[in-house]
């Protein structure tokens, strides 16, 4: 009977655990502030923060893997994609900033889906199978080039 | 051999997994009215709101890497929407969002060397087409 | 039989429109923080993007015990922005994924398969004001909101 009990309240524990651990949050470094501060390319999510003339449309997709829930490798990063390739792309395209940036990580690991795969390394070892989780990666985002006119 | 397969797998995975696919579309425009101006955000001065338009060229990528339907950004953003703005009598669109299928170069080389399987593509655009009020 | 009426006439009689809404705070309550899917014209500071992304699965076609709609993203999203220091969130984008009626009642009938459900938030945390670069703009309103 206790132990009956004890397992409805393991479970209960596993799905409450399971069911709080389904979000995750990412960040990405700071992008260009108002006013502009004139250092490099100006970044933003909204609008341009002087006069402008459309450059061009770039969408970019970052690829990566998850291996075993714990490193993540390649480009499915916010900050390698926006900061980086993005204004690159803007650069050699004479660009002066990127606006109207649109971001998306398409499936970031949750905690139990890093637990998860961290749980089958361990497991795999454990019974002499090593076994390595990986799971796809994917970033995408999108901006319009432009370049400042006037003053 | 078999401790060396799953190094092996590891340093396979750490070689492929980094990738950036990059597209971009050249499409140099202003509202000075020579041309049909696209902007992926709003403008400040008046317009009449002509219509949302959508568009999406869909196709195949044969061997991988030829695209014969155009499917890429340029050609959705010139030859889909930029044709519809004119025929709508409008000036430009604003809010512009856009999206085409992106393959890595890892999915490109697998269809080329299975050439006889296309992969299909698409790209989508969308917009409200507007018409200044000058 | 009668369940099978019962779903097919719940079916019938639903429609295929769905529609998910969310209040965001306006940030007119001292310490709270300001959301909006629009830009901002004012001076800031920008302290990074910022997404929030819930996934799990959906029971029986409406229970969803994860939290997977744009209130469930917008409660892990807004902590995690004040942490960082921000005064508020602009340029919102959000995405959720929606069922019509008929396919949740379908799953009332194939209980054993739940749905995938997922909700993405994506957006620009900023402070106002542009301390790093001196003093504001001319023309900056003058009466600023504060938090």
């Amino acid at each position: 009977m206790r132990n009956h009990g004890c397992w409805s309240l393991a479970a209960v524990a596993a799905a409450g655990f399971a069911l709080a651990g389904c979000g995750v949050v990412v960040k990405g470094g700071p992008l260009s502030g108002r006013p502009d501060p004139g250092r490099g390319i100006y970044l933003s999510t909204g609008g341009s923060p002087r006069p402008f003339r459309t450059l061009g449309f770039t969408e970019i997709r970052g690829y990566g893997v998850n291996v075993a829930g714990i490193a993540d490798v390649g480009d499915a990063a916010l900050d390698g994609t926006v900061r980086g390739k993005l204004v690159e792309v803007a650069a050699q395209m004479g660009g002066d900033a990127v606006i109207n940036i649109e971001f998306l990580d398409e499936n970031p690991s949750t905690p139990v889906e890093r637990i998860s795969a961290a749980s089958s390394v361990i497991s795999g070892a454990q019974t002499g199978r090593p076994q390595i989780e990986t799971k796809d990666r994917w970033v995408t985002v999108t901006g319009e080039i432009v370049k400042f006119v006037g003053k | 051999m078999r401790k060396l397969v799953a190094p092996a797998v590891l340093a396979s995975l750490f070689a492929l997994s980094g990738c950036t696919i990059v597209n971009s579309a050249q499409l140099p425009s202003d509202r000075s009215g020579q041309q049909i101006f696209l902007t992926s955000g709003d403008i400040p001065e008046p317009y009449l709101s002509l219509g949302i338009v959508q568009g999406t060229r869909s196709g195949v990528r044969l061997a991988g890497f030829f695209d014969p339907a155009g499917t890429d950004l340029q050609t959705g953003l010139r030859d889909v929407l930029i044709p519809q703005i004119r025929e709508m009598g409008g000036d430009g669109a604003i809010n512009v969002r856009y999206h085409m299928t992106q393959y890595t170069p890892w999915t490109q080389v697998v269809g080329l060397i299975f050439f006889f399987i296309p992969l299909p593509t698409s790209v989508t655009v969308s917009g409200e087409v507007v018409k200044l009020r000058r | 039989m009668r369940l099978l009426l019962a779903v097919s006439a719940v079916a019938a009689l639903a429609g295929c429109t769905t529609v998910n809404t969310a209040r965001i705070p306006k940030g007119s309550q001292p310490g709270e923080l300001f959301v909006t899917t629009g830009d901002l014209k004012e001076p800031y500071t920008s302290l990074g993007i910022i997404q929030a992304t819930r996934r799990a699965p959906i029971f029986l076609g409406w229970i969803d015990a994860g939290g997977t709609d744009l209130d469930d993203a917008l409660a892990d999203l807004i902590p995690e922005a004040r942490n960082m220091g921000g005064d508020g969130i602009i340029n919102l984008r959000f995405e959720q994924i929606q069922y019509p009626p008929l396919g949740r009642a379908l799953m009332v009938l194939f209980f054993f398969v739940p749905l995938p459900g997922e909700v993405n938030v994506t957006g620009e945390v900023v402070r106002l004001g542009a301390p790093g670069y001196g003093r504001p703009p001319p023309g900056a309103p003058a009466g600023q909101r504060r938090y």
